[in-house]
């Protein structure tokens, strides 16, 4: 909202005014769980529970389902995931955003037997909106082009 | 949402030739969403008023774009993505393309088919917001240098089939508010199109500070509010979409053109994120790079010195005098449209 209104003086002034504010890559802007929530996990769990009646309001699979997203599944994934950070410090930083951020639900993570957070990519997923590639907050992810022809349809969109 | 200035410049007769374009739009809403109402503004602000544009399916409307484009016999390959930059040093020499028919361990199948070097004299790169080969070129060539970082939003979208009593074809709805917090930035908006159609959209920036919030969650939150929950009950969603978007404006474009090479649309970052429109911008830097690109290649140079002629940083090669005006253009074209979103990489 600040920044809207600050917008709206350089608009105005044509530019002479608030010319040139200096910026940060947003992907920085992301605050540590333990930073935004402090011990107050209960904030938390509300924050992520999701309202779905699958009339109104859709999981994010049904969703992917009417992008008409298709890529051949048996092809290396083409997001590029140094996966090693997940269990080791995203998990406890960050609780893992990229399951949030992503609205393809490309980023799920799993629990082996020994409790460990093993990240899997179901890359045939993407929708190619590179949300991922932007906001991981380590900038670990790598969106790559998948084999030629894959990706939404978007007929009609 | 198009702005149909520079379609008007690029094929005049775009309604005779019987362009896509859904509907005019004839009445603009501005509204601030709290949790269960909403809040009308007494005066649409002036970049939100979209009389004169059109509501299209991009979709739609860039097939059309393709039929012209071939019907004056210009060829266009698909079905295959640009994955590397070919350089020769400094300077951008063409795109290496990807490889087909690797299983999902790396080896080769039977239809292997490595991906071909296609060498030009000038290469476009067009490969939209974050574009894979853009961000190399902005890493190995700096291009970025001096400006400011790009900052980027989230859209979701779906469209519905709603009963058509619901809004007239041509109503145009943003929105502010609700689900956002204070502290996140970003709207949602409502286009209504002809049958009872209606495209349904909602914007988040990706510079959040919660590391648990859901750009999803949050549109979906958006469609449970009562206002836009009256206009959904009942209809039917039938598409969904997700796309990043530029929109840090005018101050994060980054250096545009270099040896053998030019970036337009919105791998460079060509979004007015004040008016939320970019397919113009994206239509008008790809034109200007097209004549750019016609008057290097005749000359035989498209070296990033001939692109500088403009700044007057060297002494203009009588051959190039009239070339590459690119970057000047560019700057003008986008000047009065992007100034205004400058603040926008502060907020």
């Amino acid at each position: 909202m600040p920044g809207l209104l600050l917008s709206g003086v350089a608009l105005i002034s044509k530019g002479v005014l608030l010319d040139d504010l200096s910026g940060h890559a947003g992907h920085d802007q992301m605050k540590t769980l333990a930073w935004y929530y402090g011990i107050d996990k209960s904030a938390a769990a509300a924050a992520s529970t999701p309202p779905v009646d699958r009339t109104l309001t859709f999981d994010k699979v049904t969703n992917v389902h009417y992008s008409g997203t298709a890529h051949d599944e048996d092809q290396p994934a083409h997001l590029l995931v140094h996966t090693e950070v997940c269990s080791t410090i995203c998990g406890p930083e960050y609780g893992h955003p990229c399951t949030r951020f992503c609205p393809a639900n490309v980023y799920e993570i799993q629990h082996d037997a020994g409790g460990v957070a093993r990240l899997q990519i179901n890359a045939s997923n993407c929708v190619h909106c590179k949300t991922c590639d932007i906001m991981d907050p380590y900038q670990v992810i790598t969106w790559v082009p998948p084999e030629g022809g894959g990706g939404p349809q978007y007929n009609g969109m | 949402m198009l702005d149909p200035s520079t379609l008007r410049d690029l094929i005049p007769d775009f309604q005779a030739k019987g362009a896509p374009l859904a509907t005019e739009v004839r009445e603009d809403h501005v509204y601030l969403l709290t949790e269960k109402s909403k809040l009308q503004f007494p005066i649409v602000p002036p970049p939100l008023r979209n009389h004169g544009n059109y509501i299209v399916s991009l979709n739609r409307f860039t097939k059309w774009l393709t039929e012209q484009v071939e019907g004056e016999g210009v060829d266009i390959f698909s079905g295959f993505a640009g994955q590397d930059v070919l350089m020769d040093g400094r300077r951008v020499i063409g795109v290496r393309t990807g490889d087909r028919g690797i299983d999902r361990h790396g080896t080769h199948k039977a239809a292997f088919e490595p991906g071909v070097d296609i060498h030009a004299k000038l290469t476009i790169f067009c490969d939209g917001v974050r574009g894979n080969l853009t961000k190399e070129l902005l890493r190995r060539l700096e291009l970025g240098r001096g400006r400011q970082p790009q900052q980027f939003a989230i859209g979701l979208k779906e469209l519905w089939e709603v009963p058509p009593d619901r809004l007239a074809p041509g109503t145009v709805i943003h929105t502010l508010g609700y689900p956002l917090r204070h502290e996140e930035f970003g709207g949602a908006f409502i286009y209504a199109m002809p049958a009872g159609q209606l495209s349904v959209g909602f914007v988040a920036g990706l510079d959040y500070h919660d590391p648990l919030f859901d750009p999803h969650l949050a549109f979906n939150r958006f469609k449970r509010h009562p206002f836009v929950a009256s206009l959904l009950n009942g209809g039917q969603m039938i598409r969904y979409g997700a796309k990043a978007l530029p929109e840090g404006g005018w101050n994060t474009i980054p250096q545009t053109y270099m040896d053998g090479g030019l970036i337009a649309g919105d791998a460079a970052g060509f979004l007015n994120s004040m008016r939320l429109k970019g397919i113009h911008l994206a239509m008008r830097t790809g034109m200007l790079a097209a004549e750019a690109a016609f008057d290097a290649v005749r000359a035989g140079d498209t070296s990033k010195r001939s692109w500088q002629i403009i700044s007057g940083a060297s002494t203009p090669a009588p051959s190039a005098t009239n070339s590459i005006r690119y970057e000047a253009s560019i700057r003008h074209s986008a000047a009065d449209s992007c100034r205004g979103c400058c603040c926008l990489v502060w907020r």
